[in-house]
């Protein structure tokens, strides 16, 4: 549907009409260009996210220390694979194809939660994935479940209750951790001092700056800014990560009396900018994980291809059910 | 307070410590991935005994890989505690092995309502096949497709509705 269509603006009126009375938007309904293109966009790039996101604690199954740990870790990770096959399809139904989507990621076009690009060291990093990084992306995706488009809210209704499971499991370990040995309470507070800025950068860009904020507030895509979600989790998490016996590594940290925010000092967006342009320290291994999955499952494609084609040309006997 | 009103309510407390008091309050334990049905509804619980104060519960997970058992045996042990019991035992159960008949018609709504397809009653005569029709729990349209055998978790499969255009997950019967 094209600006210079005469009846964009009427269209676009009744568009925004239905979000204001509060309407999901759904498959096959009218919607602007422009709506459609920021949902792909935001979509694809959470479906990318979980599927790179579950490279970092994949490397860690088969070094769980326990057997529970690694049904925990396990289930996480493939959380994490069905969450982002999920989100795909959901994407699809605003007419992006999934050879598309992956087109975008494996070239690099496509964007991916940038804190996927960090390492992670030690056991207690999957502890501090779990609370942290579930914590920030649950912070986001409850407000998600309340979006405009009805397939992606209803996603979020289901993804949050999932997340929700891996924090608290997070938190557990973490937990573990800070009553442990001297030796345990210092690999968990190196965790919280690597992950704590890289999680908060997963806000996103600072109000002022983020540039697709505007449009998307005003069409209920996004129902809260970038900043109002980095502050509520910086007011949940100092008190707890404190209550551990733990530090935040941000020496201008303090509590403003007056409007009962946390505040937190300077967020480093020259790293954000390297790491999400691509020179983080995981970036390259990351892709490269990705591009071998991609060509290690050709033959599959392959085949699947075949077999239609095969059918199709009538050359396979009907299967008997 | 004096040993003597201590000992009323705690002989109160025993009286209202029945199995019916302990299934009703493990209703409120709900299954961790899926926050709107309970493990008395997915009939992870099998069996409640109270014994003058001494309670025990048996549960059978749906999966035997399940990461949530843990959490879940937690919930019932603290849950059976505020009842005020003197001993909690939570027992695992692996035979007979879960199946999804044991979920009740009301959880089958409730899955449905958050977007989870339920599974069909099989009275024991099933077949895994990854093919099974699902019908829409959005429109209820039976003009699905299966896109992925295994979705967030062993126990779902995720689907696609040619008609309402949703993708959707189905719970696999078994």
């Amino acid at each position: 549907m094209e600006r210079s269509d005469p009846t964009y603006d009427a269209r676009l009126e009744a568009f925004e009409a239905r979000i204001a009375r509060g309407e999901k938007i759904e498959p096959g309904d009218w919607m602007p260009d422009e709506y459609r293109e920021q949902l792909i966009r935001m979509i694809s790039q959470h479906a990318h996210s979980e599927i790179v996101g579950m490279l970092p604690e994949g490397a860690w199954i088969t070094r769980a220390p326990n057997l529970r740990r690694k049904k925990i870790l396990l289930s996480k990770v493939q959380d994490e694979g069905g969450h982002g096959q999920y989100l795909y399809h959901a994407a699809e139904t605003l007419g992006v194809t999934r050879e598309e989507m992956l087109d975008d990621l494996l070239s690099g076009r496509a964007k991916y939660a940038s804190v996927f690009n960090y390492p992670t060291l030690t056991w207690a990093d999957n502890a501090i994935i779990g609370w942290f990084v579930d914590g920030a992306a649950i912070k986001n995706q409850t407000m998600l479940a309340q979006c405009s488009y009805g397939p992606y809210s209803r996603a979020m209704v289901r993804i949050c209750a999932e997340e929700g499971f891996h924090m608290k499991q997070g938190k557990e370990m973490v937990i573990k951790y800070s009553q442990g040995t001297a030796k345990q309470r210092e690999m968990i507070q190196d965790a919280v001092n690597r992950w704590w800025w890289p999680t908060l950068m997963m806000f996103g860009l600072p109000d002022d700056e983020s540039h697709h904020s505007d449009t998307l507030m005003r069409w209920g895509v996004k129902v809260r800014s970038n900043d109002e979600l980095r502050q509520e989790f910086v007011n949940e998490m100092v008190p707890e990560i404190h209550a551990l016996g733990l530090t935040v590594p941000d020496p201008d940290l303090y509590y403003d009396e007056e409007s009962g925010n946390w505040v937190y000092g300077e967020i480093d967006w020259d790293e954000f900018w390297r790491v999400v342009k691509g020179d983080g320290p995981c970036n390259a291994e990351r892709m490269a994980a990705r591009r071998q999955a991609h060509e290690r499952g050709q033959w599959v494609r392959k085949a699947v291809a075949a077999y239609a084609e095969k059918k199709r040309s009538g050359a396979l006997p009907e299967l008997q059910e | 307070m004096s040993k003597r009103a201590t000992a009323v309510e705690t002989a109160q407390e025993k009286a209202d410590l029945t199995e019916e008091a302990v299934w009703q309050a493990l209703e409120e334990v709900k299954d961790p991935e899926i926050p709107v049905v309970s493990v008395v509804e997915m009939g992870i619980v099998r069996d409640v005994a109270v014994d003058d104060g001494r309670v025990a519960v048996k549960m059978t997970p749906t999966f035997s890989g399940c990461p949530a058992l843990h959490v879940m045996e937690r919930e019932i042990e603290q849950k059976v505690w505020e009842l005020g019991a003197e001993a909690v035992e939570v027992e695992t159960v692996l035979y007979p092995p879960w199946t999804t008949d044991w979920i009740t018609d009301e959880a089958r709504q409730k899955l449905k309502e958050f977007g989870l397809s339920p599974p069909q009653k099989h009275g024991g005569n099933v077949a895994v096949t990854f093919y099974e029709p699902a019908a829409c729990p959005y429109c209820d349209s039976k003009n699905t497709t299966v896109k992925n055998t295994f979705g967030p978790t062993l126990c779902r499969a995720i689907y696609y509705c040619n008609d309402c255009q949703e993708p959707f997950e189905q719970f696999k019967a078994l």
